[in-house]
């Protein structure tokens, strides 16, 4: 059916970005940061756009213009985020006035729907996959007039380098009559048999549809007249010209013999590194021989091979992600797409040391096991059982000496409470109409409490006398010498022996020369200099002043300049 | 500053302050010569009464901009008329005549300051006294000395007492509240206190002159600056009216400033000053502070009625000592009885057990325990129990576990830690961070618990 191909002299692309983990990345900084949206442009600030590259491991985008932006891969996961309704902002914006020429995008703060993301995270990994790959089929335009435009034909792939058709006429002829969501469906399921790993020709693929389903993209009977009665004509949408410049362009004729490559045959090359290329599902191959024909491009793309992942996800062959934990405390995450869920609990436990990103097989992730990451989950999550957790994720009981450090880990989170808020009521006597206030009793007349105005009115009304004591938040107050307290007491005898506060100075001495005039002072700084000896001059007083241990460096220096100066040190 | 300043300046400061050349010789070294005390007396001998005042004025205010000046050199501008001129224009000579008289005398730093926005250098000039060269400023007011007490009038005070059993108003605009509320003296919704009642009296005294205070920044209103000269006084000390006339010109700078001798007068007759007549005419001096823990035990009070039978006390609000009155709000339960006018004072043990050992330990907390069995009794159960119940609040507590992460808190935190027993201690919440040091460094977490 399609012909195989040897990408040997081709320049080949593979897309190494994981759109799901780089989803999931971008989704934990909005969700952690407060993000306003640029005011004018409605673009994410530079700044977060710097971090969130960083977080990506990719190039921030240069320059401060947020359509440059929006080519970026960071503007089409913001995108993505958007469509899959994991996230919501304003879009449409408000025209402040009468003389706007563009709506403005006030207090716009990106918000994370965590209702939505929580269903999203309850999907599989694959699931989670097959619904990006869904709402990419579906997606339409945010901007009111741009649906007509918003397919392969006029967008530019975030990874692609083809070119595009011009977009002038776009809203008219044939193209809004074309079911695209549709077209891309058939064209994965063309892909679907392909068989993953080996390479074909686009040119085949072209051939076949061409003689098999040559009305794939156009419906065979289209209509006749626009609504203004305007006749239709296939390819009256489609224009050819020698530049990009849509200038001197042609329309390309419906009944000329290559009609289907050079209008079906261009949206095909650039489906492929649309979506499928975009999602990891195929490799794409480039002629590597600069193109010399009319515009839009044609024929660069000569190549393609699907995988294994994509295959896989297509058939609905779901495998699950598995999870090994070594004697090491390396805990090892294989899947095909990225399992979001488990990485979200094991992350909690330890440190990633490791995740790959060459972006092209399945996900292997290894994180390290660390005692503070588990005994803070523990302090987090009261209830949590670290063991059973990881033996239910991997399948299998955890290496014995594994078992017996997580135990002693998950203790940890019990060593050191702090109690914030309370107030300590220190008593000679137990005062038993406290009770209800007591937090934790920590002795018979020691005890930790709440609601201090309720407890001073209880004491004061039982002839307590309490002694309220508000501590500053650097140092104890210190208390009357009559109260009866653990607490530092004020005393006359604390005054007397007050140390003096001891501070150590260092010493150091230094040496100045005071030169008589501006040649012997000039020409002793230069030799100085020289030698490397660390000076300081005053050029009013012409002179130079040196630390006392470099006064051998200053003598050499004297010595060096003999032929031309005598000094002499009074 | 001293960056600041050019050769010349420096040179006459030199002559000024009699510095050596080797003390100036050095920018950095010299402003620590600046600050001392050397030739500062000499220097403030040759300076006119009004530069001392605005000096005093300066160390009260802090920096100020070559403006504040105005008042002691004037300016090009005509005051009160709008002036039309630049800054520059209008500041220039009073520029010159600080430079030429204070900074040049030593007396005065100045230092140019960023600022935003457009401005020309003359805005951006900064001047102060440094704080060192305050004790050696010459007095402010010519003084009499005379170890009498003069007279003192505390009619408004007691007509504001006796609003408490039914009076009328102190004055006509007096608007203050003052009631009993809860078994304590209220005055402006707050316990009464001499320093509440001394406000109620500078508030009164400011109504009672209708004045309007100056808009011209550091300026004063003619009642807080007379209050600011005379509290200056030493005891025995007193001032003639007369004397503070110049010193209000300048304190009060752009303002409506009445005669010193009706600003004190009115402060008299509300209880603000003692007056004492010498030569035929009035000298005046801040109202004495009747220190009740300092004076001998009385055998008996005034404006006390004592009933050993009873267990309260009557006061009579005609008689009653101001700060015997402080005292009684803070140590007893009032109540007003508008029959029989007077107000009755009982023990309270809440009020004693709030009270500070000064307090509970005064002369006159002594006397109403020897004298009302209600209030020894009272007074001896809340000194028996007083400081053997504490609440400490603003404190963190926390319980270690782990012996070895409590040795090394322990040894972290030494003074400012507090063992509770075993497991737990306390600490002041400022060492939060250095705790948290250590269990990171340790490897353990916090748990937190919050009520």
């Amino acid at each position: 059916m399609l012909t195989p191909l040897d990408p040997k002299k081709l320049r080949t692309f593979s897309n190494d970005r994981d759109l799901l983990r780089d989803l999931f990345t971008y989704l934990d900084y909005v969700g952690e940061h407060s993000v306003k949206r640029m005011t004018r442009t409605n673009g994410i600030p530079q700044a977060d756009l710097n971090r969130l590259a960083k977080l990506l491991g990719i190039d921030p985008p240069q320059k401060d213009d947020w359509m440059y932006a929006r080519q970026h891969w960071i503007g089409f996961i913001d995108d993505l985020a958007l469509h899959l309704e994991l996230v919501q902002y304003d879009v449409k914006g408000t025209y402040r006035g009468y003389s706007s020429s563009e709506p403005s995008f006030i207090e716009n703060f990106i918000t994370v729907n965590k209702s939505d993301l929580g269903k999203f995270l309850k999907l599989s990994p694959a699931g989670q996959e097959k619904q990006i790959l869904d709402t990419l089929i579906h997606a339409k335009s945010h901007k009111e007039y741009g649906n007509h435009s918003n397919n392969e034909f006029y967008e530019t792939a975030i990874l692609g380098e083809l070119d595009s058709f011009g977009i002038w006429g776009a809203g008219t002829g044939i193209m809004p009559t074309l079911k695209f969501p549709a077209i891309r469906q058939f064209l994965l399921d063309v892909l679907k048999t392909c068989l993953p790993g080996q390479w074909f020709s686009v040119e085949s693929l072209v051939a076949y549809l061409k003689a098999e389903h040559p009305f794939f993209l156009i419906p065979k009977i289209t209509p006749k007249a626009d609504k203004r009665g305007n006749v239709l004509s296939r390819y009256s949408n489609f224009y050819e010209g020698k530049d990009e410049w849509n200038r001197n362009e042609k329309p390309i004729p419906d009944d000329d013999p290559d009609g289907f490559e050079r209008v079906e045959g261009r949206y095909v090359e650039r489906f492929l590194e649309n979506i499928p290329l975009t999602l990891r599902f195929v490799d794409v191959a480039y002629s590597s021989t600069p193109y010399k024909g009319l515009k839009p491009t044609r024929g660069m793309l000569k190549a393609f091979r699907v995988n294994e992942r994509f295959s896989r996800l297509m058939s609905g062959a779901e495998s699950q992600p598995r999870l090994t934990v070594q004697p090491n405390f390396d805990v090892v995450i294989e899947s095909d797409f990225y399992p979001a869920k488990i990485i979200q609990q094991v992350g909690a436990l330890g440190e990633e040391v490791s995740s790959p990103n060459s972006g092209h097989g399945a996900y292997v992730g290894i994180f390290q096991l660390k005692k503070t990451f588990v005994a803070a989950e523990q302090v987090r999550q009261l209830d949590l059982n670290v063991i059973s957790l990881l033996e239910k994720l991997g399948g299998r009981s955890l290496p014995p000496n594994v078992k017996v450090e997580l135990e002693e880990w998950a203790g940890h989170a019990d060593q050191f409470t702090l109690y914030e808020g309370f107030a300590l009521l220190e008593s000679v006597d137990e005062i038993l109409e406290v009770d209800k206030f007591t937090a934790e009793r920590i002795t018979p007349t020691l005890r930790l409490v709440c609601d201090n105005e309720k407890i001073l009115s209880t004491l004061e009304a039982n002839a307590y006398a309490p002694l309220r004591i508000q501590h500053p938040t650097g140092e104890f107050t210190p208390l009357a010498e009559s109260a009866v307290s653990r607490f530092p007491k004020e005393t006359a005898q604390e005054k007397a022996h007050r140390k003096p506060k001891q501070v150590k100075v260092s010493r150091s001495v230094s040496v100045s020369y005071q030169f008589p005039d501006e040649e012997s002072f000039t020409s002793v700084q230069k030799m100085l200099a020289e030698l490397r000896c660390p000076f300081q001059v005053d050029p009013k007083t012409r002179s130079i002043q040196i630390q006392q241990k470099e006064q051998a460096r200053f003598d050499e220096a004297v010595l060096k300049l003999r032929d031309s100066l005598i000094i002499e040190i009074q | 500053m001293c960056a600041d300043l050019a050769d010349v300046d420096l040179n006459a400061i030199r002559k000024a302050r009699g510095f050596g050349n080797s003390e100036t010789a050095s920018r950095t070294s010299f402003a620590s010569f600046f600050v001392s005390s050397i030739g500062v007396t000499e220097s403030m001998q040759v300076l006119s009464a009004e530069e001392v005042i605005t000096l005093h004025l300066l160390h009260q205010t802090g920096e100020v901009n070559v403006a504040f000046f105005e008042r002691l050199y004037g300016s090009a501008a005509q005051f009160g008329k709008h002036y039309h001129g630049t800054f520059t224009q209008q500041y220039k000579v009073t520029f010159d005549a600080v430079k030429k008289n204070l900074v040049r005398r030593g007396l005065l730093i100045m230092a140019e300051i960023n600022l935003r926005g457009d401005t020309v250098q003359l805005e951006r000039w900064r001047f102060a006294l440094p704080p060192e060269f305050a004790p050696y400023l010459p007095p402010i007011l010519p003084v009499v000395t005379n170890v009498e007490h003069g007279e003192t009038s505390d009619t408004t005070i007691r007509k504001k007492l006796l609003q408490l059993i039914g009076g009328g108003p102190a004055f006509p605009n007096d608007h203050v509240k003052i009631e009993v509320k809860g078994g304590t003296i209220h005055l402006d919704e707050q316990p009464l206190s001499a320093a509440r009642l001394q406000n109620w009296q500078a508030r009164a005294w400011w109504l009672a002159l209708n004045i309007t205070n100056s808009s011209v920044p550091a300026s004063l209103s003619p009642t807080q600056a007379t209050l600011n000269l005379l509290n200056q006084l030493s005891p025995d000390e007193w001032a003639r009216p007369a004397s503070l006339d110049p010193a209000l010109k300048i304190y009060c700078f752009g303002g409506k400033i009445p005669s010193a001798e009706k600003i004190l007068h009115q402060g008299w007759e509300l209880g603000l000053f003692s007056r004492l007549k010498m030569d035929s005419a009035f000298v005046y001096r801040p109202t004495q502070k009747q220190t009740d823990s300092i004076a001998p035990q009385p055998d008996s009070v005034s404006g006390i009625e004592s009933n050993p039978k009873a267990d309260s006390v009557n006061i009579d609000l005609r008689h009653i000592p101001p700060h015997a009155l402080e005292l009684l709000n803070a140590l007893t339960y009032l109540s007003a009885d508008a029959a029989r006018n007077t107000l009755r004072a009982t023990p309270s043990p809440i009020k004693l057990g709030q009270a500070t050992p000064q307090e509970r330990n005064s002369p006159l907390s002594l006397w109403l325990a020897k004298n009302i069995p209600a209030f020894g009794k009272a007074l001896d159960a809340v000194n028996k129990k007083w400081g053997k119940t504490i609440l400490h609040e603003n404190l963190l507590i926390a319980r270690v576990r782990d012996l070895n992460l409590r040795v090394q808190l322990e040894r972290e935190l030494g003074q400012n830690a507090i063992i509770l027993n075993k497991e737990f201690i306390a600490f002041p919440s400022a060492f939060r961070s250095s705790v948290e040091k250590i269990l990171r460094k340790t490897g353990f977490v916090t748990k937190t618990i919050r009520p």
